[in-house]
């Protein structure tokens, strides 16, 4: 809501609540102020805050002085459950920032309900002069947003004396300040003091909307000196009754504090004193509450239709629901009597009911005997179509409220709301109305109230609800029969199974039985449960109820519920034979397992899958091995769910049974393999290890790939067997697998495998499992050096293979031995090392790769150094590395065909794109951290070693910001601290100098994840306590920049996710 | 051949993916590609209003497994327009059978050739017919919010167990891949440790906002049985704006933007925070309600929830959403269609590996699901539990505001503790004949 919104808000509801006796509860918490505390018995905080406790005050307020006492009776405050509601102090607008003391003390109030209380002075404006407002109004905005910051009002403080004097010039200037944080304060003695011939209910009014804190005392009529106009609450003649009253009037709910500035004496007894004067001006409850008829909000009330505006009702309920427990019970009474009037509206009759049935208090007696002997006529006088009551409902002796509701539903427009609100109100008077409702009412109204006794599970009604059952009303003997369900307690079993029902109320009643039976079986009565769900069961007519008696049973003790559910899986029904396969498998005990898999074969196939699912659920081997029977022999829907069960259920015996079904086509082979890739049984590697052996070929290549997916490095001696003996399926297939599986120590193993003679396929399989061993974990000096033996053995074919393997070592023994393979004859061994070269893992081909480029005479060869060259430069590019695009430019003048041209410009352009988006931002930085300790508050707030000033052990350090990663928020130019130096809740510090050839105005563009600060030459310029992801030039800073060098630094906050910053400097226009 | 007995079909549809908790190889289901209709799953619609008919009806018609048999609604004209448009469809499959059609929903619920009810009513009348069709042995698939008050899910759950029937709830984010992305992320631990969950919902606009007069008393249309509309809410005049979709504005009969949003966008939220069987311990807020008119839920909300495992879930009127926010960063699903945010690009391109968490979906939609489960007889992704305890969030939310003040809630028990008041709260009286016990 907009601010002139909730002041219109406001104002209406002030102006609805103006009615002269229409005051809220009087809900102010009583507090004294410092003045009113101290004396020479209590000099210290702790012995005014216990005597303040004592004295029953809800807090004191304070004025701003040291922040370490401030934090020490916080603590004090706290241990009694007291509160600072203000602190107080003057400030001066001429003053060019905010007290220093007074910022700290924010931070220590943070979310507690204090306020600042504001005595505002100004040295060059006179009393109460607008002239000031032009200083204060940005002045006090500094204060509120700061305040708002950490979640603190301010409350000027109208001060005799200060340039902020009357209510009415702070009234001004909080409404020119137009923070929703900034209200004003009504001060008794200084509106006395200021303002003497003001009325005050005016004033009050004026200053409800913004009216945040108010100050009281006694004090004599036309008072002049402050000994007359600050006195104890109980002393002076002055009515603070009336300001209490206007304040009411308004609605004021905010605190209320004591002032005692100069009383002097004895300040427990000024505050004993004055909390007597308090209590005595407050309890005036019965006094204001009950004078709520008769006042326009009540006839508002009284005329409402429904689709009619409903505010009335909701200032009814804040009332009812800010009051006192006896403000609530004299408002009841009023509400009662005003059901009782002929002028009531019916709608409006059925919202008081609503607001009764959830407000009411049952115990409550009617405030005045001559209202309640009114009322009790008016109720029972003829309106609308009532109808006559059997009984003569109870006023006298009950509670008038829940009496006055039973009366209420003889009248069919409001039936149902009286209803609903008994059924709300606890207590034996409603459940006692509600039984008395049975006898006078029938048909639907009668099966309304039935219900509600069922709900409300009253024992006492059971007689009744019995005999009702009885009736020839067939809905009202339902709900009767229902509502003993409802009951669940054993006298209700009683009745239903006694009571005499035509046949077509059987399903009904064993409904309601088993209704009945939950509850017993929950509340602890489960043999008597027991007994009824075993007859429904066996007995109960429908297959719906069956099913629900079972799940009854299956809930009983477990032998009991596993011989239930057990027997129940024999049903010939398919409901509940399925029923019964769903329950068994959530049933304790390890024989659950056993007997699903004695049971499986014979079960109903549906009922076989819903237990195959449920034993697989269940993770439980006991029945693997009927599992796979039905994986075996099942019908084509069970075999499915079986095969899927045994993988997490099977072992190494189910191996061959799933092996073989793997072999099928479709959805069986496709859920075979994967469950032998699930089984996790003891035993079950070495049974699948054994079946890479033997059996069939296809069997075995099969297996191959399962000991591959399963991760079976145990499997790579066998499958290098299978690539030197198998043939060429196997070959391949174990090649496969080998890719997998092989680490740095099987490499050897791998060379072996050369020599022998296989597919370019498998050649080029063997050539990945090679490099990717590499890849995964490098290789030894000695392999190198075995590998280097081998090229010099092996015959041309085979060479390609270990020139690529050594190609990714990028060790200085494999660098020679590749480049002597450029010289040799076999086209494919060249192209093999420039590839290697050309992939090498640092630049130190280059040259070569150049030259061969530029100068080698084949063709071929030259085109696959140029591609070669031209891509090694582009990666070792990066942002900061300007050497590397005239390179690549140039690299273009020796290029053999237009489409290496094109190649080369192509890659230029990427470049440049990439040089674009660093975007200006400055790249060179070192980096101080990272510093940890506290929230996020106290990694903001705290000054690390890098910003205390003459601090000289600060380790500072280079960091290469180009290098990456990059992500899609932190780009080249951005500092990825992610990267740099991770982790959670620390700061990190950067700085680097800019340098600038005159002196000038610019901006500095910042951006972080998450807050940031910013010191340029040594002065703070930026501070943005924030949470968020990095967005480069988000905060924009006007700097000032020296001649020369001008040092930057900036703090980083990390809270969490990612850590980033950028900073450039952009021209001013 | 009877048609209940589905598992036994032997054809494989090897289409659907169903996504159970144990996954049942479609084959099994008889996932037929085109069953006879005699062996597909017989629905009875209860309701067809805009959704019942628009996404209901018409998704239930294109699953080759299900058969639309009988259609309810208390307004002779919707009615009539859906008997019309299943008889055409059906007769471009060559199929003669017209659906029947009634106005009184017991009538589907006693029907014995019926296999599963779709109730798509206003919110008032999801509980009532649910549990009578669970009585007579039917799965239900229930529209969203699921009920009306507290009570009344605690019943409707406590009956699908116990009944042993299936049961959906339809709230179509469970199928939606971006909220079930940022669930995955959450529960897998991307975020670290969850700390705070901001869901938003729509906030109330110049429809529910009416002002006095704008529904004044109308004659009630021909076909339509406004006395059976009502159901279990108190007795009022007919008007227009009280029923057909509007209905959700009035307390009587719905919890407004708060149920019916925060059924989507709560649900999201238990569902990351892994309390989809539990609830908050402690619940305060304030909402700004219409002062005038026929409407009364809250236009505006900012509802503050506590569980007990420190999570906090603020609910506010806004742009449908939601964030979780934890220790080590956050995921965000900005609107309802948009893609998952995330606080870092580690987070957003997370893998979740075959051991992690996978929560349960459909992406065929929770009508595919419903009829997956009702075959295999596993639970659906959100069944009546799950349903239940998400509605009870909002009925939270709303009876705190209601009440202005913070209320302790005990999620094992479901009652709040120490507050008859607030207690009270978590049902109503339904209006005769109507109630949970003798339905």
């Amino acid at each position: 809501m907009n601010r002139l919104l909730m002041l219109i808000s406001l104002l209406a509801v002030s102006v609805l609540l103006s009615a002269p006796v229409a005051g809220a509860r009087q809900a102010n918490e009583f507090f004294a102020m410092d003045t009113a505390i101290g004396d020479a018995k209590h000099r210290t905080r702790e012995s005014q805050v216990k005597m303040v406790a004592e004295l029953g005050y809800d807090g004191i307020s304070l004025g701003l002085g040291n922040i370490a006492d401030l934090k020490d009776t916080l603590r004090l405050l706290d241990a009694k459950k007291l509160k600072l509601y203000a602190i107080y102090l003057t400030v001066s607008v001429d003053a060019e920032q905010i007290p220093g003391n007074l910022v700290e003390a924010m931070t220590v109030l943070k979310g507690r309900v204090s306020c600042l209380w504001l005595a505002v002075n100004s040295s060059s404006s006179r009393f109460s002069s607008p002239i000031g407002d032009l200083l204060a109004v940005p002045y006090l905005r500094e204060i509120a947003d700061l305040a708002a910051k950490n979640k603190l009002r301010v409350a000027l403080y109208p001060h005799a004396g200060s340039w902020i004097e009357r209510v009415e010039d702070g009234l001004r200037v909080a409404e020119k300040v137009n923070r929703p944080n900034v209200g004003v304060t009504f001060n008794l003695c200084h509106w006395l003091k200021v303002s003497p011939n003001q009325d005050l209910v005016t004033i009050i009014r004026k200053a409800a909307p913004l009216l945040t804190m108010v100050s009281i005392n006694g004090a004599d009529r036309g008072g002049k000196d402050w000994k007359q106009l600050i006195q104890r609450l109980d002393r002076g003649n002055y009515d603070v009754g009336k300001v209490m009253a206007a304040l009411k009037d308004v609605g004021y709910k905010g605190p209320v504090g004591f002032q005692g500035f100069g009383i002097g004496g004895d300040a427990h007894a000024n505050l004993a004193g004055t909390m007597d004067a308090w209590r005595k001006l407050t309890p005036a409850a019965p006094s204001w509450e009950g004078e709520l008829l008769g006042t326009d909000l009540m006839k508002e009330i009284a005329s409402y239709k429904a689709g009619g505006s409903r505010k009335a009702f909701t200032v009814l309920e804040e009332r009812l629901r800010d009051a006192r427990p006896e403000g609530r019970d004299i408002i009841q009474g009023k509400l009662l009597d005003m059901l009782a009037s002929k002028k009531t509206t019916p709608d409006a009759k059925c919202r008081l009911i609503g607001l009764l049935g959830k407000w009411g208090n049952v115990s409550a007696r009617h405030p005045t005997t001559s209202v309640r002997a009114e009322r009790k006529r008016s109720l029972f006088m003829p309106f609308g179509k009532r109808r006559a009551p059997v009984n003569t409902p109870k006023t006298d002796d009950g509670s008038p409220l829940v009496s006055t509701l039973a009366s209420l539903m003889d009248e069919p427009a409001t039936f149902h709301a009286a209803l609903e609100a008994l059924r709300s109100l606890p207590g034996p008077e409603s459940e006692g109305e509600l039984r008395a409702a049975m006898a006078r009412f029938k048909g639907d109204e009668l099966v309304g109230v039935i219900n509600v006794v069922g709900e409300r599970r009253d024992g006492q009604a059971v007689d009744k609800l019995a005999a009702l059952a009885g009736s020839q009303d067939t809905t009202v003997v339902c709900a009767a029969v229902g509502a003993l369900g409802s009951m669940g307690s054993e006298t209700a079993l009683a009745a239903l199974k006694e009571i005499r029902l035509p046949k077509e109320f059987t399903v009904a009643r064993t409904h309601a039985r088993l209704a009945c039976a939950n509850r017993l079986l929950v509340g602890g009565a489960r043999q008597k449960a027991q007994r009824v769900l075993e007859d429904v069961y066996a007995n109960g007519g429908t297959t719906a109820l069956r099913v629900a008696a079972l799940d009854g049973l299956a809930r009983l003790d477990n032998a009991v519920a596993v011989k239930s559910v057990i027997a129940a899986l024999d049903s010939k029904s398919r409901e509940i034979c399925l029923a019964a396969a769903g329950l068994l498998v959530k049933l304790n005990g390890s024989e659950v397992a056993r007997i699903a898999g004695e049971r499986l074969p014979s079960l109903h196939e549906d009922a076989q899958i819903v237990l195959l699912a449920g034993l697989e659920q269940r993770g439980d081997r006991g029945a693997a091995d009927a599992v796979a029977k039905l994986a075996r022999d099942g019908t084509n829907a069970v075999d499915l769910v079986a095969i899927r069960a045994l993988g997490g259920l099977g072992g190494p015996t189910h191996v061959a049974l799933l092996e073989q079904r793997m072999l099928e086509e479709g959805e069986p082979g496709k859920l075979s393999r994967e469950s032998l890739c699930r089984l996790d049984a003891p035993g079950v590697g070495p049974a699948i290890l054994a079946r890479l052996s033997g059996g069939q070929v296809t069997n075995r290549c099969e297996m191959m790939g399962v000991v591959a997916d399963r991760g079976m490095s145990e499997a790579v001696p066998s499958l290098i067997g299978a690539v030197r003996k198998g043939g060429d399926e196997e070959r391949s297939a174990a090649l496969r697998a080998l890719r997998a599986l092989v680490t740095n120590e099987h490499l050897d193993d791998l060379v072996d495998l050369l020599p022998v003679e296989m597919t370019e396929s498998d050649r080029s399989r063997l050539t990945a499992a090679m490099k990717a061993i590499v890849a995964k974990a490098g290789v030894t000096d000695k392999q190198i050096e075995r590998l280097i033996a081998v090229l010099n053995k092996i015959d041309s074919t085979t060479k390609p293979v270990v020139i690529e393997v050594l190609g990714r070592s990028g060790t200085d023994r494999a660098f020679g031995a590749i480049k002597e393979s450029l010289d040799s004859k076999v086209v494919e061994v060249r192209k093999a090392a420039i590839r290697a070269l050309s992939d090498w893992p640092t630049t130190k081909p280059l040259p070569l790769l150049r030259d061969m480029a530029r100068d080698d005479p084949d063709m071929v060869a030259g085109v696959l150094a140029f591609r070669g060259y031209v891509d090694m430069l582009v990666r070792d590019f990066s942002p900061g590395n300007d050497r590397v695009l005239p390179k690549v430019e140039a690299a273009a003048e020796f290029a053999r065909r237009p489409e290496d041209k094109q190649f080369v410009l192509q890659k230029v352009k990427n470049l440049q794109n990439a040089v674009k988006e660093i975007g200006g931002c400055i790249c060179t930085w070192e980096l101080a951290g990272p510093y940890s300790g506290g929230n996020r508050q106290s990694l903001f707030n705290t000054a690390f070693p890098p910003e205390q000033d003459g601090n000289t052990e600060v380790e500072w350090r280079s960091i290469d910001t180009l290098a990456g990663p990059f992500t899609k928020l932190l780009r080249p130019g951005d500092i990825n601290l992610t990267a740099i130096v991770g982790g959670n809740n620390r700061v990190a510090y950067l700085r680097t100098r800019v340098f600038s050839t005159t002196e000038r105005d610019a901006i500095l563009e910042l951006g972080s994840d998450d807050g940031i600060k910013a010191w340029l030459n040594g002065e703070a310029i930026w501070s943005n306590d924030i949470v968020t992801a990095h967005k480069r030039g988000r905060d924009k800073v006007n700097v000032r920049l020296m001649k020369g060098t001008n040092d930057l630094m900036l703090k980083i906050i990390q809270l969490g996710g990612e850590w980033g910053a950028s900073a450039r400097v952009v021209e001013k226009q | 051949m009877n048609r209940r007995r589905f598992l036994r079909t032997t054809l494989a549809a090897g289409t659907a993916a169903i996504g159970l908790p144990v996954i049942i190889p479609a084959r099994a289901l008889g996932n037929d590609s085109s069953p006879s209709p005699g062996n597909r799953i017989a629905l009875g619609f209860i309701g067809l209003g805009g959704h019942g008919v628009g996404v209901n009806l018409n998704s239930f018609l294109h699953q080759p497994d299900a058969q639309v048999v009988a259609l309810c609604d208390v307004d002779a004209n919707r009615l009539k327009s859906a008997a019309e448009r299943t008889q055409q469809h059906y007769s471009r499959q060559g199929q003669s059978e017209r659906p029947v059609t009634t106005g009184d929903w017991r009538e589907i619920v006693a029907r014995d050739d019926i296999d599963a009810v779709v109730v798509s009513t206003p919110d008032h009348w999801h509980v009532l017919p649910a549990i009578a069709a669970a009585r007579a042995g039917k799965d239900v698939f229930c529209e969203k919010p699921l009920t009306l008050t507290i009570h009344e899910g605690r019943v409707l759950s406590d009956t699908m167990r116990q009944y042993g029937r299936i049961f959906q709830t339809a709230s179509e984010n469970r199928s939606k891949g971006n909220f079930l992305r940022a669930c995955e992320l959450v529960r897998n631990g991307r975020i670290g440790k969850l700390h705070t969950i901001r869901a938003e919902l729509p906030q109330g606009g110049s429809r529910q906002n009416v002002g006095p007069q704008a529904h004044p008393p109308q004659p009630v249309p021909d076909g339509f049985d406004y006395d059976m509309w009502l159901g279990q809410a108190p007795e009022a005049p007919y008007t227009r704006g009280r029923c057909h979709f509007d209905f959700r504005w009035i307390f009587d009969y719905s919890g407004g933007l708060m149920t019916d949003w925060g059924a989507h966008i709560n649900d999201v939220a238990q569902w990351g925070n892994d309390t989809e069987h539990s609830g908050p311990v402690s619940v305060e807020g304030h909402g700004v309600f219409p002062q005038d008119g026929l409407y009364n839920t809250a236009l505006t909300f900012d509802v503050l929830y506590e569980y007990a495992n420190g999570v906090k879930l603020s609910c506010k009127s806004g742009v449908p959403g939601i964030r979780f926010e934890g220790d080590e960063g956050w995921v965000h699903v900005p609107n309802w269609e948009a893609a998952v945010q995330a606080s870092s690009e580690e987070i957003l391109h997370s893998v979740i590996g075959p051991d992690e968490i996978h929560l349960r979906t459909c992406k065929d939609r929770e009508h595919r699901d419903f009829l997956n489960c009702v075959k295999s007889r596993q639970p659906t992704y959100a069944p009546a539990e799950v349903g239940h305890r998400t509605a009870t969030i909002c009925h939270l939310g709303n009876i705190a505001m209601l009440l202005g003040r913070k209320l302790r809630w005990n999620p094992d028990n479901e009652s709040f503790l120490d507050d008859d008041q607030a207690n009270a709260m978590r049902s109503r009286a339904m209006r005769a004949p109507w109630s949970l016990s003798a339905v």
